[in-house]
């Protein structure tokens, strides 16, 4: 558990990162919290000849309502200062409720949010966060302009589509909201988790703990438990992970949905 | 006034400050300076035929001193050991490193010796070995499936290891019996996981030549024997060292290649070298433990009474033996545990299969008899209508009884006569303590207010043998300034043995605690001993520290009354000093003895060596009940409330034996409901580390309810029986029971292997509703 | 593969400066160990999960395992060794008020994992030092311990802290 050889740059601007990730490719990596990164290398299982850390560009940690009224998230954020942000916590208590939830206290402390949603792991809780609350993606790439990428779209590629600056969450929608999970042991990777925000048209759900989130259009129009129940099994037809709990997964995601939109409601109430 | 004793006493432990101030010297923390480091090359395949193997592009990468393969190796070199065959054994030893053919995905294939532990994994990763896959067999059914291939050829079978019992007529009893009870028991694979994983290291002592080993081992003695044995070389030429562990819980009390090849990589290239797992490497390479199918039948009158018993395990040992084979059978032949149970059969065979090799673990082979037999309890109190704890006490040997000879013997296992205790009474005060008078209500009340969730309680009661022979030495000198020096064979692995033995010092010689150092596992100054294990250190060790002092007290008042120039009559002992019984002058101190001695030229008489034989084992015993909830919805099963009523004799430490059952439990805990070491269909392991291994946490600890009994072991001066494992031994099966009494004795918990998990609990439940839905009754 | 050449580290651990030269490759925990001396650092998995190499870089609980070397370039790390720094004055014996709850409360067996949760649970105490009990399990979630089964160390850090009722 030794990690292969690489070379280590430390920029200090943004420009200096693109300059050194050109073309991307899995020669580099971009070291941020590490906390997935750092493993990978020692397991071996990523051997890049380059790592760029990006952890000393000024300002890249900032977490800011910019504007617009959206929350904006630097890339160097650390996990556990976005979950106790007076900001966050007051008009995006979902990102927080399912932050409580992600690794352990000293994990959150190092790990980014960015990081965390590039990398996208088995049980990504904030993957369904950033589905249900139609986050964006701050992507640079060298000789062009940043660009905005959709949750949807950026959750299937990952951190290979470039320079990922920040992570920016659409204003608030003022309602109940949840995020509940089932794991192997209590604390333990996310097996299945549901996340779930009230708004004007109703709730908008979406599940993590398969190979990727998913949002679960058709049961965000369920009225019962037995429709939730058949909605369920439509979003997630055919969805399924590397691991063995799939079909613990299809068969507690009623329950779990239902959980959380009970949570949900009893904090619109 | 006498000073007050420290034995039975809640005595602060003497090894927290070095520990809490992160000065434990740990194996990691004693590797020389200049030591070359070994990364082991391990098969990726669970069964198949090397090839070829081709290291010479690995040979001359950065900082590579050697690479060694079994080809390489010294002709004659021997294999693993394995303590405990008897003569119907087939030899499946586990060899230093595979020559010809691989038996589990993480075993050795070769050795690479670097610089540094990155360069040692640079070489390693480029190591290229050509195999041909077989079919891999991963479980013990498919291992005796006459279309499954043998993994060791030649011996035509992958049976390996049988042993029977046989006490009274069972058949006659279940001939007349009103009720017959079976039960499958599907126990999965499990690991120790101490926190510290394996390390050591080789080094040649300068002058002598003589090897030194230093490991983390539980059992440095037998270490050295079989390492003289494996080598080829007078035991006298090695040396073996166990610094304090991180945790062993059995991990430890086993032989390793590694042990092996550090020392004879450190002898050829004559710098140390050093080895220490990662976790990734551990959960392939250390030994595993429990994995067992046992099939149990029991006869019962109408009136409860259990008549007999018929038992048999099947043990999955993967791919060779570790270093004790007998585990499975030594504890199904204690399966009637504290159960009357006059007529007795029980089979135990073992089966080699394409996985790391079964070691013991925390209870060796009870904590899954105690599963079977407290299942079986549970299923015929149903089929009577017998309320659980009533069909229990009914059974349990009454405390007139003891001591009790089952009649359970065969080569290398301890006589089983139950010596000492009160069964019901232990078992009375668990009742009380988990509230079972009460628990009906409770119940209802609960599961009124939560309609998906229903609360259950479990009942198990567990012996074990304990306090283990034959024999334990100690030494004890005084040192020049007066203080008392022990030195015991045994490991410090967090049991706080240093703690129990400097009490049991400190009071036979009537001295300061402080006044004692311990030392400990060095065979330089005790060869020969069995190691720490079995729950033996506090009673058999701290036995042998209260010989030793007495013997030191014999010495040294003969010693005092030679200097002061006195009849020896005219002189005794007391509260660490010679006095006259006269009372005449100042008592002599130790440090004035010491000081007078060495004037004297005799300072070597103020020592003894002593070995206390162990005249038979010790039986703790404990009665356990657990209350936890399941959520029907989530199948997610939480532990409310545990208690506990033990009796491991006298009590050394209170505070140390308390540490021992909370600990032993949530292990318990962990190996129910969380924990599986698990393989794909290839056999490769899934478990990557502590992600794919959940350990209880601080979240997961029940409230807990613990009592003691202490009645006193007739077979030790200090009364004392074992504790270490306890804990363990009693909690799959309360825990089992619990989750049974909340969902339905119907549902077949331990018809297959795996932990209780969320995922198991929902698919069982699906499973009825589905049976159910079609018409089948439950 | 050449050309990655060395970084030059240079921290302060436990109030003593080091500096070295190492390959980027090189662990924290790893050169914390090897090139410091600081054996207070265990390694326990070397993937996070167990906390036993847990450090206080500039203040905050790093897991030690899962930083490189050169990231703590220019930092100031303190380990259980270093306690003090952390917690309250220390005893005669060099023990500090946490360390002398555990001991009190039979908090660690083979103390493997107990350095890494005392730096910790200190600056955890630190940021909160009136704790609930919920609170405490939820800090300590990201640390494992295998001998004690984790109940003497929730009554470790209540003693240490004073804290209040769930």
């Amino acid at each position: 558990m030794k990690p292969a050889p690489f070379a280590y740059e430390r920029p200090s601007d943004v420009a200096g990162v693109l300059a050194l990730l050109g073309d991307g490719g899995p020669q580099k990596a971009i070291l941020a919290g590490g906390q997935s990164l750092v493993l990978a290398l020692a397991r071996r299982a990523r051997t890049p000849e380059l790592v760029i850390d990006i952890n000393r560009i000024a300002g890249l940690d900032a977490i800011t309502v910019d504007g617009e009224g959206c929350l904006v998230i630097g890339a160097t954020a650390r996990l556990e200062e976005v979950r106790v942000h007076p900001a966050v916590r007051s008009g995006w208590p979902l990102i927080a409720e399912a932050l409580g939830l992600v690794a352990n206290p000293v994990v959150r402390r190092r790990g980014t949010l960015v990081g965390n949603l590039s990398n996208n792991g088995p049980g990504c809780e904030m993957a369904a966060v950033a589905l249900v609350l139609d986050a964006e993606f701050v992507v640079e790439r060298l000789g062009s302009d940043p660009s905005r990428v959709p949750s949807a779209i950026f959750l299937t590629l990952g951190g290979t589509v470039g320079f990922v600056t920040a992570v920016r969450f659409p204003p608030p929608s003022p309602g109940g909201f949840a995020f509940v999970e089932l794991s192997r042991r209590p604390q333990h990777v996310c097996t299945l988790g549901a996340a779930v925000q009230l708004g004007p048209a109703g709730p908008v759900i979406a599940l993590a703990g398969f190979a990727t989130a998913i949002r679960c259009t058709a049961a965000e129009h369920a009225s019962t438990p037995e429709a939730l129940r058949a909605a369920l099994a439509a979003d997630l037809a055919g969805a399924g992970s590397a691991d063995t709990l799939d079909e613990y997964r299809h068969d507690v995601a009623a329950v779990l949905v239902g959980d959380a939109l009970a949570v949900a409601r009893s904090r619109a109430a | 006034m006498t000073r007050p004793l420290r034995f039975g006493t809640r005595t602060p432990r003497r090894e927290d400050p070095d520990l809490l101030r992160g000065e434990g010297k740990f194996l990691a923390d004693l590797i020389p300076q200049g030591a070359l480091w070994l990364t082991v090359v391990r098969s990726t395949d669970a069964h198949a035929i090397i090839l070829g193997l081709d290291a010479e592009a690995a040979k001359a990468m950065p900082g590579v001193a050697a690479i060694v393969t079994a080809a390489d190796l010294p002709a004659g070199l021997g294999h693993l050991p394995c303590v405990d065959l008897i003569d119907t054994s087939l030899p499946v030893f586990h060899p230093v490193l595979a020559g010809e053919r691989i038996r589990y995905a993480g075993q050795p294939i070769a050795a690479v010796v670097a610089s540094t532990p990155a360069q040692a994994e640079d070489a390693a990763a480029a190591v290229i070995v050509a195999t041909r896959k077989l079919a891999p067999v991963l479980s013990a059914a498919d291992a005796l499936r006459p279309e499954s291939p043998w993994l060791y050829p030649e011996l035509g079978t992958n049976a390996v290891h049988v042993t029977r019992q046989l006490v009274g007529d069972p058949d006659a009893a279940f001939s007349v019996a009103a009720l017959v009870v079976e039960e499958t028991v599907a126990v999965h694979r499990v690991g120790a996981a101490p926190m510290e994983m394996r390390g050591c290291f080789g080094e040649v002592e300068p002058g002598s030549g003589r090897l030194v080993l230093t490991s983390t081992t539980q059992i440095p003695q037998s270490v050295r024997a079989h390492l003289a044995e494996i080598l080829t070389r007078p035991a006298e030429s090695i040396l073996v060292r166990a610094p304090r562990l991180g945790g062993g819980f059995g991990l430890k009390e086993a032989m390793y290649p590694e042990e092996v090849l550090v020392l004879l990589l450190a002898e050829r290239l004559g710098r140390p070298v050093a080895f220490l797992e990662d976790r990734r490497e551990h959960f392939r390479s250390a030994v595993q433990a429990r994995e067992e199918t046992i099939r149990i039948r029991a006869a019962f009158a109408v009136d409860g009474t259990a008549t007999a018993v018929d038992v048999a395990c099947l043990a999955d040992i993967g791919g060779a033996y570790g270093l004790v084979a007998n585990a499975p059978g030594a504890a199904i032949a204690n399966a009637r545990g504290g159960y009357v149970m006059p007529n007795f059969r029980s089979v135990a065979t073992s089966v080699v299969t394409n996985k790391p090799p079964l070691n013991v673990y925390r209870g060796a082979g009870h904590p899954q008899a105690v599963l079977a037999m407290e299942r079986v309890m549970d299923k015929a109190a149903t089929a009577l209508g017998i309320d659980r704890a009533a069909i229990r006490r009914h059974n349990l040997i009454p405390a007139w009884m003891l001591p009790l000879d089952r009649g359970i013997s065969y080569s290398g296992l301890p006589r089983q006569i139950l010596d000492s205790g009160d069964y019901v009474h232990a078992f009375d005060m668990t009742l009380e303590a988990i509230g079972y008078a009460a628990f009906p209500a409770r119940k209802a009340a609960f599961e009124a207010a939560h309609p998906r969730r229903k609360l259950g309680l479990g009942l198990s009661f567990m012996v074990e043998m304990t306090a283990v022979g034959p024999d334990e030495p100690a030494e004890i000198e005084v040192l020049p300034d007066g203080r008392v020096r022990l030195h015991a064979a045994l490991t410090a692995m967090g049991q706080g043995i240093e703690t129990v033995l400097g009490q049991v010092v400190a009071d036979t010689l009537g001295i300061d605690l402080d006044a004692v150092e311990i030392s400990l596992a060095d065979t330089d100054r005790i060869p020969f001993a069995v190691g720490t294990y079995a729950s033996r250190g506090g009673a058999v060790g701290g036995s042998a520290a209260a010989k030793a002092g007495k013997a030191l007290i014999e010495v040294a008042t003969d010693l005092g009354a030679d200097l002061l120039g006195v009849d020896r009559s005219a002189v005794e002992w007391s509260e660490g000093a010679i006095v006259r019984r006269d009372g005449t002058n100042e008592p002599l101190p130790l440090v004035e003895l010491a000081r007078l001695a060495a004037s004297a030229g005799r300072a070597d008489a103020l020592r003894a060596s002593v070995r206390f034989a162990v005249p038979d084992t010790s039986f703790a015993y404990g009665a356990h009940a657990a209350i936890v909830e399941v959520d029907t919805g989530t199948g997610v099963v939480t532990v409310l409330d545990y208690a506990v009523t033990h009796d491991c004799g006298r009590l050394g430490n209170p505070m140390i034996v308390d540490g021992q059952i909370v600990g032993g439990v949530t292990q318990g805990i962990g190996a129910t409901l969380y924990e599986e070491i698990a393989f794909d269909a290839a056999g490769r392991p899934l478990t990557q580390g502590f992600f794919d291994y959940p350990i209880p946490v601080a979240a997961t600890a029940p409230r807990f309810h613990l009592l003691h009994l202490e009645t006193p072991s007739p077979h030790n001066p200090l009364g004392m029986k074992g504790a270490g494992e306890a804990g363990f031994t009693g909690t799959p099966a309360a825990i089992t029971n619990a989750v049974a009494d909340a969902l339905g004795q119907d549902l077949p918990l331990t018809r297959d292997p795996g932990p209780l998990s969320p995922a198991r609990i929902r698919a069982l439940l699906r499973e009825r509703e589905v049976a159910q839905a079609a018409g089948f009754s439950a | 593969m050449t050309g990655v050449g060395t970084n030059r580290v240079a921290i302060i651990v436990d109030g003593r400066a080091v500096a070295a030269d190492v390959e980027p490759r090189t662990l924290l925990a790893d050169f914390l160990r090897d090139t410091c001396g600081a054996v207070a650092v265990h390694i326990g998995c070397g993937e996070g999960t167990c906390g036993a190499c847990t450090v206080a870089l500039d203040g905050i609980a790093v897991r030690s395992c899962l930083m490189l070397a050169v990231q703590a370039d220019g930092g100031t790390i303190v380990t259980a060794a270093g306690l003090a720094a952390l917690d309250g004055p220390p005893d005669a014996q060099n023990l500090t008020p946490l360390q002398l709850a555990f001991r009190a409360h039979h908090a660690l067996q083979c103390g493997f994992c107990t350095p890494g949760i005392l730096v910790a649970t200190a600056l955890f105490l630190r940021a909160n030092p009136h704790p609930t009990r919920a609170e405490i399990v939820d800090h300590l979630s990201g640390h494992l311990c295998r001998c004690t089964g984790n109940v003497p160390i929730i009554a470790a850090i209540e003693a240490a802290a004073g804290a209040t009722a769930p």
